[in-house]
Formats: C-alpha cells, structure tokens, sequence
C-alpha cells in the first residue's frame, strides 16, 4: 500500500509538470492532492520503520523461557485463570493472572480475550504519533482494560454461561462477578506491567526484588481516598472492604461496585537491563498472602542457578549421571523418572537440546515448587504463578 | 428390620480398616528401610483397594433393602456422623489430605534449598510428590469436586421433593378427609368432642397405607441409587490417586495416613460421647479398639 501511494505520490508530481499552461484552479488542485498524497505516504513510511525497528530487535532474541502452574488448591471452586501467549505480537511476549472472585467467567473471559485486545490495541498504537515509548504503553494498557471491562459487562448477554460458571450469568448474581487483572507484556527493549486489583508482579533484577505493582487495597490511603471521594466507604470486615464487601479497590467487572471499585490499571513500564534482570514473577494472592516477595525471589533464583551445574554434569561423563538419580532418590522414584526424562547425554547434540531443554523446565519447576510451598504454608485459595526468566538466550 | 446385619457389615469394615493400616504400616517401615519392592508395595495398595470395593460391594446389597440406614447410621457416632456425605466420607477429603501430606517436610527442604544446603535438588516434601503429578492431582480434584457437586445437587432435589408430589397430596388428601370426618362427627354428637378427634389421629397412625408405603419406598430406592453412586465416586477418586498418579510407595503413605485419621476420629468421638454419657448404638462384644471405650456395667 505504502509503494502504491508513492507511485501515484510521483506520477502526480509529473503530471504537474506537464500541466503548466492548465488553468490556476487545476493547478491548485493537483497540488493539494500531491500534498495529501505525500503527507500518507509519509504516515505509512514512519509506521513501516516502527514495525521494522521491533522486527530487527525481535531477530535478536527469541522467546522467553517461562514456567504456569495454576491449581485449585484448599478451594472447592477453580477461579483463577492464566495466560501465556508468546509471540502476541512481533517481538512482544503477553503473560496474565487473573484471580475471580463470585464466580469464574470474568477471570475465564480475561484469559480468553485480554491478550487479543492488548495485540489490536498495541498494533492500533504502532501508528500513532506518539513517541514516548512509557506513554505510549500506558495508552495501550489504559485502553485495553477498559474494553476488557466492558466486555466482562456484555460477555453475560453474549456467551452462554460456562459449565463451571455457578452464577448462570443471571442477573443480579452475575454483577458480584469480577477479577483481578495483571499482565505484563516483555518486549525488546520494555517490561509493561499493568495491574488492576491484589494479584501481584514481582522482578528479580541484579538480586534485588522489585515490586513492579502494588496491590489495591481499600485501605491504601490514595485508594481509601479515592473512595471516598467518589462517595463510597470502606468497612473493616475480616479486612477492609469496599462496602464491606470487596477485599479490593479495583477489580474487572464487578458492575454494582462501580464508581467506587474502578478498573483503572497501574502501569508501569521499566527499561529492559541486560545482564542484571533475572526474572519476573506473576500471581495470585493464593501465593502472595503466605510467601512474601524476597522469599518468592529466592526460591525461583536457586531454581533457576542449580539447573546450570547439573546439565553441565550431565554433559561432562556418563558416570556423572548417577550422582543426578542417586540425589534425586530421596525424593521419590518418580522424580527419578523427571531426571531420566532431561534427554540423553554424552551426545553432542543432544547434550545441546539437553541443557535447553532443562533451562526451560526449571521455570516450570521453580512455579511448582512456588505452588507447593504456598499450599504447605496452608494458602486457602486458588493458587496460580507463572515465572518468567529474562535473561535473553544467546543467539544460535 | 434387621440392623444387626447392618451393623455386622460396618464392624467387618472396621476390623478391615484396622488390620490394613497395620499392614500398610509395616509396608511402610519396609519402604523406609529399602526392604521393599515396588511391585510388593503395589500389592499392599491392592489388596487395600479391593477392601474398599468389598465394602462397597457390601453395601449396595444391604441398600436395596434399606438404604436410608447408611445415611445417618445408628452405630456411628453424632460426630461421625456429622461428616458424613452421602452415607461415606467426601471424595474430595482425599485430595486435601494428600495436599497436607505433601506438604510435610517441604519448608525444610527449601530452608535448605536457600541455604545452598541440598546440592541443587528441587524440594519435593517427605512425600515426594513431583510437578507432574501435582497436575494430575490438582485435575483429578476439579473433576472429583464436580462430580460431588452433581450428587449432591440430586439429593437436594429429592429432599425437596419430600414437599411434592407423590407424598404431600397424600398427606394434604388425608387431612382434609379427617377434618371432614372430624366435623360430621361434630354435628352428629351436637358438640365439638376432643375425644372424636384423638380417635382420628390414632386411626391415621396405626393404618398400614399401601400409597404412603409406595411413596416412602421411593424415596428409599432413590437414596439407596445414590448412595451406590456416591460409594463409586469414592472408590474412583481413591484408585485414582492410589493406583494412577501416586507411586506405590507414596500410596501406601496416603492410605495409612487416610486409615489412620478414619479411625483416630472414631475412636475420639467415641471416647467423648461416652464420657458425656451418650447412649452407646453398640452392644455386645467388639473387637479391637472399641472394647477400650465402652463405659463399664
């Protein structure tokens, strides 16, 4: 589209030439067509670049290596919903927890549809503009949890209610419904976080922990204020509640809290430090309320740094492979089996696929192990984690 | 009726439970101390399950004749009785057991882990559960928790249907037949007699009533068919856990460990309920633990 408006952007340029002895009116004419021609071909030109400038970076690396676990945990209902789409679009990695409260089709339709509007709205944005990067996502983030929002609204009237949906969608049940909603979106160059309620981001970077949202608590004073503002209150029943109601300020859904519980997300979008970030961590409170952000950190990081020595000792001599099985016995023949599963060795290429196969799966393990502790440590609720290790692979 | 046959079955299931936990028990101390095979060990989990299945074979038989004895059964106590769920323990009690278990052993293991303690082993509880089967527990407790969902959505339904035809026509028919006899009977003897009525309600207690019979026998046929299904889904979700996702050895932890809570809150709720002076269901001579509870005479 773009070569076809500079062809006709240059055979309107000769055109012009040739026609010198025309009228002035024509003349006038041709050269506002020209004009507007090139001011679209000039649009197309900049937006090419953009898409260009993220495909060039995106050869660079390849996706990240993540770890979901989601389970149900000491609840009898499963509410919780996760997602993880590689790829959404070029170079940019979507990964989601969203926690439902009241019923399960919210926290289902997030999982279903957040990630499509964020891609539309981010390829919507490519467009424009806008150059800040940080301002730019923030418009997206901002835009997208208010479709989302809206949506969760409509989904009742639309979708035919789930198998596991226990409020049929009838109303007034189904406006008690809501989720918590963070996402976070890894691209070349930025992290993108936006939350909306208590499920919670975490970054490791440079063995620091980072919070990268904070929860919204009715009782957080710019939240408890906004609440108020807005002619609402907050009643401390087994916690603050909006109404006495919601444990949470901000929440998708939740239509008959609204103007007090708003959808609003926090974004933050943080530059990308090679070398240093290490991970990202995204979960529910099922995790956050009984393990805190340091020991989280901690048992990921050990997760991910003791997989190195291991595969590099499986690759070393096939009499380093006793060592692996007799120190995973203790811990059950079918962990045994785990190990053996890791791929052969002594081969070279497989030692190759080993040793990436076995980085790969300690992000899931680090997400299990993250799981079990939580329900060791008597977590009441659904439990999901996703785990997201950073650091770029070198390229092939 | 004849509930000596009923509580006959129930004490064959006690005796059962009680010599498989030693078993298991020793099968256990066997695995601790590597004198166990996998293949002996699957055998124990075995033969365990077929003592589930015998008891439930038990009662299906006993339930067409009466099951509406196994859902508040009067050789159990209030307290056991007061968990029961459809006339057994809840399916999804197993997973959350097994979550518990799982769990033991765990903090130490990351304290460890933190520490740079543990040689790079993931922690995975004295159990040993791994990732894997930590999926496969949690979907088989999403499908267990829905089947129990469905059950007992059936019972609340025909408890309901107690209000409903065929018996609340019945009983509506018959009081509005008395209350018209009632004052016929008035207007005959020229007052109203007290003595007129107690003889109607005697004579609506004491009539043997083929329709109310067929009505309440189909209650009875309805409870005793769920109660069969509700043994199934036990027996599923426990050979499930036990034969499919758990090792030989962590089954024969979990089944112990499930033995072992079965009858520690039995003989507890024995225990109080006696020394509160409960009347005691059971009488005559008992084997095992029972014998230590009974109050003396």
């Amino acid at each position: 589209m773009a070569e076809i408006c500079c062809e006709a952007a240059a055979a309107a340029a000769g055109s012009d030439q040739k026609g010198e002895c025309a009228g002035s009116r024509a003349a006038r004419r041709r050269r506002m067509e020209i004009r507007r021609l090139r001011v679209v071909a000039e649009e197309a030109s900049a937006k090419r670049r953009r898409l260009e400038a993220d495909e060039e970076d995106a050869v660079g690396g390849r996706a990240p290596r993540y770890g979901v676990t989601s389970v149900c945990g000491r609840r009898r209902d499963m509410e919780d919903a996760v997602t993880a789409r590689p790829e959404f679009i070029n170079g940019h990695h979507f990964f989601g927890v969203f926690d439902g409260h009241g019923c399960s089709h919210v926290a289902t339709s997030c999982g279903e549809r957040m990630h499509q509007i964020v891609a539309e709205e981010a390829t919507a944005a490519a467009g424009s503009s806008v150059s800040d990067e940080t301002a730019r996502w923030r418009g997206v983030m901002e835009k997208s949890y208010a479709r989302m929002d809206a949506e969760a609204v409509v989904s009742r009237e639309t979708a035919g209610p789930a198998p596991t949906c226990r409020c049929e969608m009838q109303l007034p049940k189904c406006d008690h419904v809501g989720s918590t909603a963070v996402v976070a979106v890894v691209g070349p160059r930025h992290l993108v976080v936006a939350n909306c309620g208590d499920s919670r981001a975490v970054l490791s970077s440079g063995g620091a922990t980072i919070p990268l949202s904070a929860d919204h608590k009715p009782d957080r004073p710019d939240e408890l204020e906004r609440i108020h503002a807005a002619g609402g209150r907050v009643i401390f029943w087994d916690g603050a509640r909006v109404f006495g109601m919601l444990a949470m300020s901000r929440a998708i859904g939740d239509s008959y809290l609204k103007p007090f519980v708003i959808s609003d997300p926090e974004v933050l979008v943080v530059e990308r430090k090679d070398g240093e970030d290490e991970f990202l961590i995204l979960a529910s409170d099922g995790l956050w309320d009984v393990v805190s952000n340091e020991v989280a950190c901690k048992v990921v990081r050990t997760c991910l740094r003791n997989r190195a020595p291991r595969g590099g000792r499986e690759r070393s001599s096939p009499t380093s492979n006793l060592s692996p099985r007799q120190s995973s016995a203790s811990g059950g023949s079918s962990s045994s089996g785990d190990e053996e599963a890791g791929g052969p060795s002594g081969d070279g290429a497989g030692s190759e696929s080993d040793g990436e196969s076995a980085e790969d799966r300690a992000c899931a393990e680090a997400a299990i192990l993250l799981t079990k502790l939580a329900l060791a440590r008597q977590s009441a609720d659904n439990v999901s984690v996703v785990v997201i290790n950073l650091r770029r692979r070198p390229r092939s | 009726m004849d509930m000596a046959r009923y509580e006959s079955c129930y004490r064959h299931w006690i005796a059962g439970q009680e010599a498989g936990l030693a078993e298991l028990e020793a099968a256990s101390a066997n695995a601790a101390a590597g004198r166990a095979t996998d293949a002996e060990l699957r055998t124990v989990v075995e033969r365990c399950m077929l003592g589930y299945q015998d008891y439930a074979t038990r009662r299906r038989a006993l339930s067409r004749e009466d099951g509406v004895a196994f859902f508040a059964p009067p050789w159990c106590t209030a307290f056991e009785n007061s968990v029961l769920w459809l006339g057994g323990c809840r399916p999804s009690l197993t997973v959350r057991l097994l979550y518990n278990l799982s769990g033991e052993g765990l903090e130490a293991q990351v304290e460890e882990l933190l520490g740079g303690l543990s040689n790079g082993v993931i922690p995975t509880g004295a159990l040993g559960i791994t990732s894997a089967q930590l999926v496969l527990i949690n979907d088989l407790h999403s499908r267990t928790v829905h089947q129990e969902n469905a059950l007992s959505d059936r019972l609340a339904t025909l408890q309901e249907d107690i209000a409903d035809r065929p018996l609340l026509p019945i009983v509506r028919q018959r009081e509005l037949a008395a209350a018209a006899r009632l004052g016929a009977a008035a207007a005959a003897s020229g007052s109203c007699d007290g003595a007129a009525r107690r003889r109607l309600r005697a004579a609506r207690l004491g009539a043997a009533d083929a329709e109310v019979d067929a009505a309440l026998d189909s209650y009875k046929a309805a409870l005793s068919r769920l109660l069969v299904e509700a043994d199934e889904l036990r027996m599923a979700t426990a050979r499930a856990l036990a034969t499919e996702i758990l090792t030989p050895r962590q089954a024969v932890e979990m089944l112990a460990a499930g033995k072992h809570l079965h009858l520690s809150v039995r003989d507890w709720s024995r225990r109080r309920e006696a020394a509160a002076g409960a009347q005691q269901q059971l009488g005559g001579q008992s084997a095992g633990t029972d014998n230590t509870v009974r109050p003396s005479t």
